[in-house]
């Protein structure tokens, strides 16, 4: 069926968004996991359980390897932090530019202190997969200006755009702190003088 | 990293259902999903991001060990296998013997016949 085709290679590409290691170790079983569920289960369905399934295990992918440990107590207060920004978009309407705004602020807000806070009990070390930050921000942000120009258009979808825009916060939010995780390991070290 | 399976604070969701799934033995990636689901009659279903960062995680604790060239396989086998190792499965014999537990003293708790 070529809905389950897409769906197949739409996931081939996203699959691109995990950390280098994880999806050569795993990308194309994962790739293959999708078109075996094809066979099985109904197109909706998959497609369904295949975002939720991006949106919770992409970020978790990145923070395990970027602290080299499980950061289950911590990917919670990230998330309910961009919760809340996607609540006060929600709230006010989901498409003003200044809204976006405020939430991204505090997605990204949220995510640095809980990155401060992990840094505290957890030093961070070793190599992090931070040079593939611009694609999250790229996502998001066709993501978002996506259903801006669907409002634009006359598309009166409230629930699905306040869901996509929230789907591109998260993702432009770790995007943003893996660039700013590169950017503070690109600094020459400061000489003892 | 590997745990002990006595005194070992319980597993996660997605940890607990992957390692009772593969009590039955060696299994691919996407028979763990459907092990997993013929366990929960279809109430658990993993998407493959989970799964495999799961699975990714039990082999790094040492739960789980990929089996894929230990043996010789078909070209249409050509996928990553996975088994518990003898620390893994003491660690799943342990989460069942605590899950059997929880059910006795909740049908207790409940009179006895309540829970089937």
């Amino acid at each position: 069926m070529s809905a389950d085709r897409g769906i197949v290679r739409a996931y081939g590409a996203l699959v691109a968004l995990y950390p280098r290691k994880f999806r050569d170790e795993y990308g194309a079983d994962m790739v293959q996991f999708v078109r075996n569920t094809c066979e099985e289960e109904p197109t909706w369905r998959i497609a369904s359980r295949v975002v939720v399934d991006l949106a919770i295990s992409i970020p978790t992918q990145h923070l395990e390897v970027h602290m080299h440990r499980n950061p289950s107590s911590l990917v919670p207060i990230i998330y309910t932090a961009i919760a809340g920004a996607g609540v006060v978009l929600a709230v006010v309407g989901g498409t003003s530019v200044a809204m976006l705004v405020v939430g991204l602020s505090v997605a990204v807000a949220a995510a640095a202190m809980a990155i401060v806070a992990w840094r505290r009990i957890a030093p961070i070390g070793g190599s992090i997969e931070t040079a593939q930050w611009w694609k999250f921000v790229l996502i998001g942000s066709a993501l978002i200006g996506g259903v801006i120009v669907a409002a634009e258009a006359g598309v009166d979808d409230w629930l699905a755009g306040v869901l996509i825009v929230f789907l591109g916060l998260i993702l432009i939010g770790v995007g943003l702190l893996l660039g700013l995780v590169r950017l503070k390991k690109s600094r020459p070290p400061v000489l003892p003088t | 990293m590997s745990r002990r399976p006595e005194n070992q604070k319980s597993l996660p969701a997605a940890s607990l259902h992957i390692v009772l799934a593969l009590l039955d033995g060696e299994l691919h990636g996407y028979a763990v999903m459907q092990r997993v689901g013929e366990l929960s009659e279809g109430a658990v279903k993993m998407g493959p991001g989970t799964l495999y960062g799961t699975l990714n995680r039990l082999v790094d604790d040492g739960l789980v060990v990929e089996t894929t060239d230990r043996i010789e396989r078909s070209e249409s086998e050509r996928r990553r296998y996975y088994e518990l190792t003898a620390n893994g499965r003491s660690v799943a014999l342990v989460e069942l013997a605590r899950l059997r537990t929880l059910v006795d003293r909740v049908s207790r708790t409940l009179g006895g016949g309540a829970i089937a």
